[in-house]
């Protein structure tokens, strides 16, 4: 009885040491970053240079859409600083284990070698789940490695959420796609 | 005691693997290098025809478990293993002598395991990336995938057909190759199961696919979700949420039970299992019991140097093979059963050997081997951690080196644990035979025979 229950003892932390070791648990390296500094990932520069929210999306000079709950527009700048593309077209908010994938498609940013593209990625979130909004970037691939992905606080907190909600009353214009060559 | 098993295997499994280690290292890397190779012919071969990128790619295999065998026949040469197994267990061939008599015999169980526990699906799909990354993904180039797609959704008759004709070949080439004693055959025969595996595992999917396309639009399913409502609205009257029940109950065995149950426990288990045929212990054939006229369950009992006095004589009491219909009947029978026979009976029979080592013994061993599992996990990480993130790219082109320089380091101590393991098990073994030997001799009333069993 005293060995079945030894051996059921040491099968059961085998499982949790399975279960914590796993790598597929850490499939990714993070790079943090702060809203208005360059943050470097895959041989690029990422920033984040504004962050603006509304209820009423307006695009083109028209009104498109609205939410009962928030739209967050994210403004994002991608340069291919190093000698490839830089391609970052896997964006996705995060508030805790809460995670928003892109209203839209082009919510991430591609940039060739030498050039910089500016994007306002759009959200739709939850107005009720928005402390530490983190916006997360990394490249959609289909074949699979242990990747970079960068991680860029936006200012959202539990202490002024409440403030992000009252100016969120409102029109949110994202702006359009636009690319340059680096400065 | 608990202490005893895990110190000896750990230990011991520590001594094996740095006494051996230049040997079993040389082995290893041989076996990976084989593997590679093959793996860049049948990507290149893919240019010619994805069939003959398939063909080829069933080398693959036998490369990587060649490597395993051999490092397992070193670590129980090392241990001495084959002088621990009791004289009626132990099977008599030149398994010790010749590598290639020791392949064939345990290759088809080795490549079984691979199968059951998804390999065989991982390196079908290494084969598959290895395409994509030759042609793109859009490219008109067939790639395996693409013709398997084809014959599974367009020629399934020829699929399985071409699976019946692979099957039946491999049969007759068993059959010869045990005739004639060929050795050469019995590796024709795992590179014919090699390719079969293959074929079933990447085609067959793609038949699932199509059978569950054709299934959703089949009106019983819509009796079955209408079944499924009534009696949620039945539950519902006692304010019991059926369906949130069944979800639940499903994610748990599916999340957590079954995990455990294969990760943890099967995997070691079974590999011990297989262990023990390239040590030599006695197989016998599921075809052979039944050709004997009693149910396998009722018949294996006897078989095993280890079985109770009462089995052995019973073992012992059968009659001659059947003859006229009836023979021809069990010849049947035993083409039938052969294909279990060859992959998964051996590692049965010995699995239930392994199991009579007891709960402590068998706690400590899934403790141990699943400690080298998670070694080897942190390593993965500790090497991502210093290679840092990178493209796909960078990673289709290194991630073999990486591999490498994690399993090399694991995969050896994997299979010194998995000897080690199945000496202690013999030990133990003997251990309970020299007890059980001595306890008739103070008891009058077992007869002076059952003595002579137990010290057998």
């Amino acid at each position: 009885m005293l060995g079945a229950l030894a051996a059921i003892t040491l099968v059961a932390v085998s499982a949790v040491g399975l279960r914590v070791s796993d790598p597929d648990e850490k499939k990714f390296e993070v790079i943090n970053g702060v809203i208005g500094k360059p943050v470097k990932v895959n041989d690029g520069e990422v920033t984040v240079t504004q962050v603006k929210v509304g209820t009423i999306l307006k695009q083109y000079g028209e009104i498109q859409d609205s939410t009962d709950g928030m739209f967050v527009a994210v403004s994002v700048t991608g340069a291919a600083v190093g000698p490839k593309r830089l391609e970052l077209n896997a964006a996705r908010l995060l508030s805790g284990d809460v995670r928003y994938e892109g209203y839209q498609l082009s919510a991430g940013v591609n940039s060739d070698p030498g050039f910089q593209t500016s994007v306002d990625g759009l959200f739709e979130v939850d107005p009720a789940q928005i402390d530490d909004l983190t916006l997360e970037m990394g490249s959609n691939e289909i074949l699979h490695g242990y990747q970079q992905r960068v991680r860029i606080k936006l200012g959202v907190t539990r202490a002024n959420a409440e403030e992000w909600r009252a100016v969120a009353e409102g029109v949110i214009e994202p702006a359009t796609m636009t690319t340059r060559a680096i400065p | 005691m608990l202490w005893t098993d895990l110190r000896i295997l750990i230990v011991d499994t520590g001594r094996v693997w740095w006494r051996l280690l230049p040997l079993i290292m040389g082995v290893y890397l041989l076996g990976w290098l084989g593997s590679e190779l093959t793996l860049r012919v049948a990507v290149i071969a893919g240019d010619i025809s994805p069939w003959l990128a398939l063909v080829l790619f069933a080398f693959n295999f036998v490369c990587v478990l060649a490597a395993a065998i051999v490092i397992l026949s070193l670590a129980g040469r090392e241990l001495g293993i084959r002088g621990l197994l009791p004289a009626d267990e132990r099977e008599i061939d030149d398994r010790d002598t010749s590598l290639s008599r020791l392949l064939g015999i345990t290759l088809l169980p080795f490549l079984g395991m691979y199968a059951a526990f998804g390999q065989v699906a991982d390196a079908a799909n290494r084969l598959v990336t290895q395409q994509w990354i030759r042609y793109g993904f859009l490219s008109d180039q067939k790639t395996v995938l693409g013709a398997l797609y084809d014959l599974a959704t367009q020629h399934l008759a020829w699929l399985v057909a071409l699976l019946v004709g692979i099957y039946v070949l491999r049969r007759v080439l068993d059959f010869v190759a045990e005739r004639t004693g060929l050795r050469i055959l019995g590796l024709v025969v795992v590179l014919i199961e090699s390719f079969f595996m293959l074929l079933v595992i990447v085609g067959g999917i793609r038949v699932l696919q199509t059978f569950l396309v054709w299934l959703s639009n089949r009106a019983v399913l819509q009796w079955l979700a209408a079944i499924k409502n009534a009696l949620a609205d039945f539950f519902a009257i006692f304010k019991i949420d059926l369906p949130e029940i069944l979800t639940r109950t499903w994610a748990f065995i599916a999340d957590t039970i079954w995990p455990v149950l294969v990760d943890v426990v099967a995997q070691p288990m079974l590999w011990l299992a297989v262990a023990a045929l390239v040590f030599g212990s006695r197989v016998l054939s599921l075809a052979e019991l039944w050709r004997k006229g009693q149910p396998y369950a009722a018949r294996i009992p006897g078989a095993s140097a280890f079985a109770h006095y009462r089995e052995k004589r019973a073992f012992r009491r059968l009659g001659p093979p059947p003859k006229g219909v009836r023979l021809a009947a069990a010849r049947v029978q035993e083409a039938f059963f052969g294909d279990i026979d060859d992959k998964y009976l051996p590692t049965l029979h010995a699995l239930r050997l392994v199991l009579r080592a007891g709960p402590l013994f068998l706690g400590s061993y899934i403790f141990v081997y699943n400690l080298v599992i998670i070694a080897g996990n942190y390593l993965e990480i500790l090497i991502n951690w210093l290679v840092g993130g990178h493209e796909a790219q960078f990673w289709v082109r290194w991630e073999p080196v990486f591999a490498l320089a994690q399993d090399a380091l694991v995969e050896p101590v994997r299979l010194c644990l998995l000897a080690v393991a199945f000496r202690r098990c013999l030990e133990l073994f003997g251990q309970r035979s020299a007890a059980s030997a001595t306890i008739p001799a103070a008891h009058p009333a077992v007869p002076a025979m059952a003595t002579a069993e137990a010290r057998s």
